[in-house]
């Protein structure tokens, strides 16, 4: 049992540097790219923001049209929730 | 390469040499359920992650082998993903999401073993203020650190933080966030914790983008992260303090 906790506790200090470093990087990517826009442009906030487009059909899955180089913050709105049904 | 063909693709992400024989070496001799629970974690596919970890608990695989064959080695190419600017912090938080499915399961096995929780907190962003992200990041920091962590989701009033105190009865509470417009609602949630008579029974952290510690300061906070990492210290001293306080 003993062993166990010990190699228990060197997995999970494993999994917190790996979170760790994911965590150090969000930091740097965050500087300029929405960390609502994932991998595949698509934006994923609850809330409402300028740089949403949204394509007819689709209404879920706002495309983000913010550029990297501009600040992407301006744009938030996020006192206001997305409302699918408006387009 | 794996005989988890999906696994294997995923594997042609990690190009440097020190991490392929790394992690290839610690997926290659894994079971095809191990990996399953690597590519699924990788795709944030939480339903599969559990379900295959509790089968495998069920059938006598050790908690140990399916962290470090399964979850590990999926959450070890997310980094290495992420990182490489291949996936961003949504696919990263659906990973996560994923790994606390599979770790649902495990947590018993941990408090077995004695690794008891670091602690319990209560996590939500602050009423009129829909941003999580912070939040959510914040989250899966506290959780790999071993914490025990509730969320209350977005636009939490004091009330909505007072009625999760008295269910969950965390050691600390943490408040995230982004407006200078809704900031000012932490300083009201712990002034409502004062007026309710709760303020002395749990610790009260603040954070998120235009907080600063002078501010934290002001409103009578008991700890300011000013990142997801420095919440999780910051977690462990108020921990350490209540415990002192107990003692």
């Amino acid at each position: 049992m003993h062993s166990d906790k010990k190699r228990l506790g060197k997995t999970l200090d494993k999994l917190f540097e790996i979170y760790k470093d994911i965590s150090t990087k969000a930091d740097q990517v965050n500087q300029y790219r929405c960390p609502y826009k994932n991998a595949k442009n698509i934006c994923t906030a609850s809330f409402k923001c300028l740089n949403q487009h949204f394509v007819k059909g689709n209404p879920s899955e706002p495309i983000c049209t913010g550029s990297e180089k501009l600040d992407y913050r301006p744009a938030w709105i996020t006192d206001k929730p997305i409302d699918i049904n408006e387009e | 390469m794996f005989e988890h063909e999906g696994l294997s693709k995923e594997f042609e992400f990690v190009t440097k040499e020190s991490e392929i024989k790394h992690i290839g070496d610690s997926i290659k001799n894994t079971s095809l359920k191990m990996q399953t629970i690597a590519f699924a974690l990788i795709q944030g596919d939480q339903d599969t992650v559990g379900q295959i970890t509790k089968e495998c608990l069920e059938d006598g695989i050790t908690a140990n082998e399916i962290l470090d064959n399964g979850l590990l080695n999926g959450m070890s190419i997310v980094g290495v993903k992420f990182r490489d600017n291949i996936i961003f912090v949504p696919e990263v938080l659906i990973a996560a999401r994923a790994m606390k499915a599979g770790m649902a399961h495990i947590e018993p096995i941990l408090s077995e073993s004695g690794i008891e929780p670091q602690g319990k907190v209560l996590m939500g962003t602050v009423k009129g203020d829909l941003h999580d992200i912070g939040k959510n990041l914040c989250i899966m920091m506290l959780r790999g650190a071993g914490f025990t962590v509730y969320d209350l989701g977005v636009d939490t009033s004091p009330e909505d933080f007072a009625d999760g105190f008295e269910e969950y009865q965390p050691d600390v509470i943490g408040m995230s966030a982004l407006l200078t417009t809704t900031m000012p609602n932490m300083g009201r949630t712990i002034q409502y914790f004062e007026d309710v008579g709760l303020r002395d029974e749990v610790r009260l952290m603040v954070g998120g983008a235009p907080v600063t510690q002078e501010f934290a300061d002001e409103m009578g906070a008991d700890a300011y992260g000013e990142s997801a990492i420095d919440a999780v210290e910051k977690a462990k001293e108020l921990i350490l303090l209540l415990k002192d306080l107990k003692n």
